[in-house]
């Protein structure tokens, strides 16, 4: 009896969980397409001047990002001499990390880049419309409990995006041109102090 | 079908070249060896300063892309180097005794390599490369000399296992001109390469010391 409530509890709490903080959700997911523009248009690789920031810690470099077919994509990051930080590969809703520096070759820094990479480059198949705060959002649910919110301006994706674990806020994104780059992209964790910069390398 | 010969006489030529290429250079003698790594050293020896343009080429594999990047390197006798990047982005490195400087558009970081031991090792491998002749140590390479008419080709192969697990080898191009060094070449276990070619070399140049001081 005792683990049937405990179950219950559980079941209930995971429910909470999944509630989100989306209002008004519907039910019925769209396909991205007409909101949220593709990663990759006419060029099929593209290269970021990147600065990975941690407190006062930062790493600087270049992520290449390639589409290699219409189901996977690949990155690396180099340092300006050329020396490798890591390769990743993203399909669907996951991200591998692979030949990963030594000296960051740490399990809760890998879990953490494949998290943040995701965010950063993936664009989602499939988004459900809904409300925070009485504004209209699209949403993607990676899995249980991970769910991007993509704000737009009533048609397209405005480049602001939210990550949210269970219903709470982890990370937010911006994503934007300006003079000097075609694609400036900012992510910023909440409750820890990292931060990625990123800005398209014109080629 | 045009498309396809045009395709595969690219491809015939571009085989020719990497053949002709590793033709031209011949095995050194092992009696010759010492001479030639003399050279070299004296060369080392009687270097004070260094000025010249510089393209590195970072290849990645696994994405068949690449990464080019220029800009200018100076060096001075006495643990004073700056290597300055002007493009994809501008980026500086310099070290100047113990200190290490760090630029970039939005920050200048100074470090210490006497408590960083990652910016000693970074520092110790970009000077060494400079001369090419500390870097020829068969305590930690194998060491293999190659010549053609105009150039010295040094082929390292680490053998310590950490080193071994970053580079495969490391391939040092000297001109006979000078005995200095203006080809490295890098190859990682993936496939990578990374070749720093160095141009518009100009040895021993008047350098004031300001340039290797970086204002935080």
């Amino acid at each position: 009896m005792r683990g049937l409530l405990s179950l219950c509890s559980l079941a209930l709490f995971l429910t909470s969980c999944n509630s989100f903080i989306c209002k008004n959700a519907i039910n019925k997911s769209v396909g991205r397409q007409d909101i949220i523009e593709d990663f990759f248009d006419t060029l099929n690789v593209r290269k970021f001047k990147t600065g990975i920031h941690y407190g006062s810690n930062e790493i600087t470099g270049i992520i290449i990002y390639k589409k290699l077919n219409d189901s996977i994509y690949a990155g690396s990051f180099i340092n300006e001499f050329g020396i490798r930080g890591f390769d990743f590969k993203l399909s669907g809703n996951r991200v591998g990390m692979e030949n990963m520096i030594k000296n960051i070759d740490k399990w809760y820094i890998r879990k953490k880049l494949e998290n943040d990479l995701h965010f950063l480059f993936s664009r989602p198949e499939m988004i459900s419309p809904c409300s925070i705060d009485k504004t209209p959002v699209y949403v993607s649910t990676v899995n249980r409990s991970l769910h991007y919110v993509y704000y737009t301006d009533g048609k397209m994706w405005t480049g602001k995006a939210d990550m949210y674990k269970h219903s709470d806020k982890v990370a937010e994104m911006n994503q934007y041109a300006d003079k000097s780059s075609r694609l400036v992209i900012k992510m910023r964790h909440i409750n820890c102090k990292l931060t990625y910069d990123l800005s398209e390398i014109t080629p | 079908m045009r498309i396809l010969i045009f395709n595969i006489l690219i491809v015939l030529f571009l085989f020719s070249k990497v053949t002709a290429q590793n033709a031209a250079f011949k095995p050194i003698a092992d009696a010759d060896m010492p001479a030639c790594m003399e050279k070299i050293r004296n060369a080392s020896a009687s270097l004070t300063s260094l000025q010249c343009s510089f393209t590195q080429n970072k290849n990645i594999a696994v994405l068949s892309e690449s990464v080019i990047s220029k800009g200018i390197l100076l060096y001075k006798k006495g643990n004073k180097l700056c290597w300055e990047y002007a493009s994809p982005y501008y980026y500086l490195f310099a070290l100047n005794g113990d200190k290490v400087y760090i630029k970039n558009d939005n920050s200048t970081r100074q470090f210490d390599t006497k408590s960083n031991a990652l910016f000693k090792e970074i520092s110790l491998l970009l000077m060494n490369s400079i001369s090419g002749s500390e870097l020829i140590d068969k305590k930690k390479f194998d060491v293999a000399f190659f010549e053609s008419s105009t150039r010295v080709q040094v082929k390292l192969t680490p053998k310590n296992k950490t080193m071994k697990s970053v580079l495969n080898t490391i391939i040092l191009y000297f001109e006979k001109s000078t005995y200095m060094v203006s080809t490295i070449e890098m190859i990682e276990p993936a496939g990578d390469t990374t070749t720093i070619v160095f141009n518009e070399i100009k040895i021993n140049p008047p350098i004031s010391n300001e340039r290797f001081v970086v204002t935080l």
